[in-house]
């Protein structure tokens, strides 16, 4: 379903910033039992660009140890395998959203604000649900949007145009795109999806996270994301660009087997959790443009 | 500074405040003279109101912003619109409601 317009678009964006093939590199290597926390270090140190910010990360007052940190292994010990594939994670994704480039710094910035709150609610609920990969839940959430940032950067006039047809009809971008422009972000991010080699249960999760009822065998995982969407809306956590409220898809409900009370919780969790994570996204924004 | 309805705005005046839409996207900096093609732009965008100075707009009638926690409430309510004839999403709408309602009131 590849349209022209689709793909012209597409190939204006090879300058678009790539996650770093490290992070690809970790995350295999952090899926293996038999790693240790020298053989993750030996492949971060490869990375002179990710060893320098990984370092000033773990020395920022986020996590506030009162010795400093001088060598990646040692943080690898302080802090984990996970939260450092995590941190190296976040990190290269928010470079993606923080390129100089264009003017709408602020839209840009809203868009990271609801990507982050999306992902602290995907860890809720998957928490809740006692899901068994919610760091990946994490990164599904983080990535679901990305699609909005290359229409942001790469095709201001359609981007101006759809999110002024959202505004005057109160509909979802994702309707106006589809309305005006014959493809969506959701498609965009299939795209990019498959030129950054990123995991099926990523992939699908961006394409289906407002049709959670298509995503096959990540329907559970596109329902998470589907409701931290709504989560994080109707908190005001950022913005994705329009205001609208996506309609709840029952049958994605109905998956995750959660019940109403479970609601109230799981919103004054997500609430507090995104107020914690601020600070650290604070760090990398330093850690970044130190 | 005064605020004014953008289709009164002309070329040459200088905002005396940021140009936000709706989104809260900050489209124009403070201190930018307008043209032509950034009024044309501001309109593209969605901005219904601009701030510029005092002296530049003393024949044009002045208008009011739309903000404040009332006006945050019924901004929830029409994001929600028909979405929460669902009770899960009018349960969310609620608890959402109360709490971004004490964020504003602590912040």
């Amino acid at each position: 379903m590849l349209n022209p317009k689709l793909k012209a678009m597409i190939r204006r964006i090879d300058d678009l910033p790539t996650l770093p093939r490290t992070v690809f590199r970790i995350t295999e290597m952090i899926n293996n039992p038999r790693s240790s926390a020298r053989d993750l270090a030996q492949v971060i140190t490869d990375d002179q660009v990710l060893t320098a910010r990984l370092l000033r990360l773990v020395n920022s007052s986020f996590y506030g140890f009162p010795q400093r940190i001088t060598t990646i292994t040692r943080a690898i010990v302080l802090l984990g395998f996970d939260a450092i594939r995590h941190l190296l994670l976040t990190t290269s994704v928010f470079d993606i959203f923080s390129d100089r480039k264009s003017e709408l710094q602020v839209a840009r910035e809203k868009l990271w604000d609801h990507s982050l709150g999306c992902a602290v609610a995907a860890k809720v609920i998957g928490k809740q649900i006692r899901h068994d990969k919610i760091e990946e839940l994490f990164v599904c959430a983080l990535l679901h949007d990305i699609g909005k940032i290359v229409s942001m950067v790469y095709a201001q006039e359609d981007y101006a145009a759809v999110t002024r047809l959202a505004a005057e009809k109160n509909i979802l971008l994702f309707e106006a795109e589809a309305a005006l422009l014959e493809y969506t972000h959701a498609d965009i991010g299939r795209l990019l999806a498959e030129r950054w080699n990123l995991p099926n249960m990523v992939a699908d999760v961006i394409v289906y996270h407002h049709t959670p009822d298509q995503a096959g065998p990540y329907a559970k995982e596109a329902a998470v994301v589907h409701l931290a969407d709504i989560f994080c809306r109707a908190l005001q956590l950022g913005s994705g660009g329009d205001h609208r409220m996506p309609a709840l898809d029952t049958a994605a409900w109905d998956l995750l087997q959660l019940d109403e009370t479970d609601i109230a919780p799981m919103l004054a969790e997500v609430e507090s959790g995104f107020n914690d994570i601020s600070p650290f996204t604070d760090a990398i924004v330093t850690a970044a443009t130190a | 500074m005064r605020r004014i309805l953008l289709k009164d705005a002309s070329a040459g005046m200088s905002l005396a405040a940021d140009a936000i839409n709706a989104q809260q996207m900050l489209l124009l900096k403070k201190g930018t003279a307008l043209t032509e093609k950034s009024l044309q732009m501001l309109k593209s965008w969605g901005v219904e109101t601009v701030c510029i100075a005092q002296s530049e707009t003393e024949d044009i009638e002045t208008v009011s912003p739309a903000d404040n926690s009332a006006a945050i409430q019924e901004e929830l309510l029409s994001q929600f619109a028909d979405t929460v004839e669902n009770p899960i999403m009018a349960e969310i709408c609620r608890v959402a409601a109360d709490i971004v309602h004490e964020r504003t009131h602590s912040a």
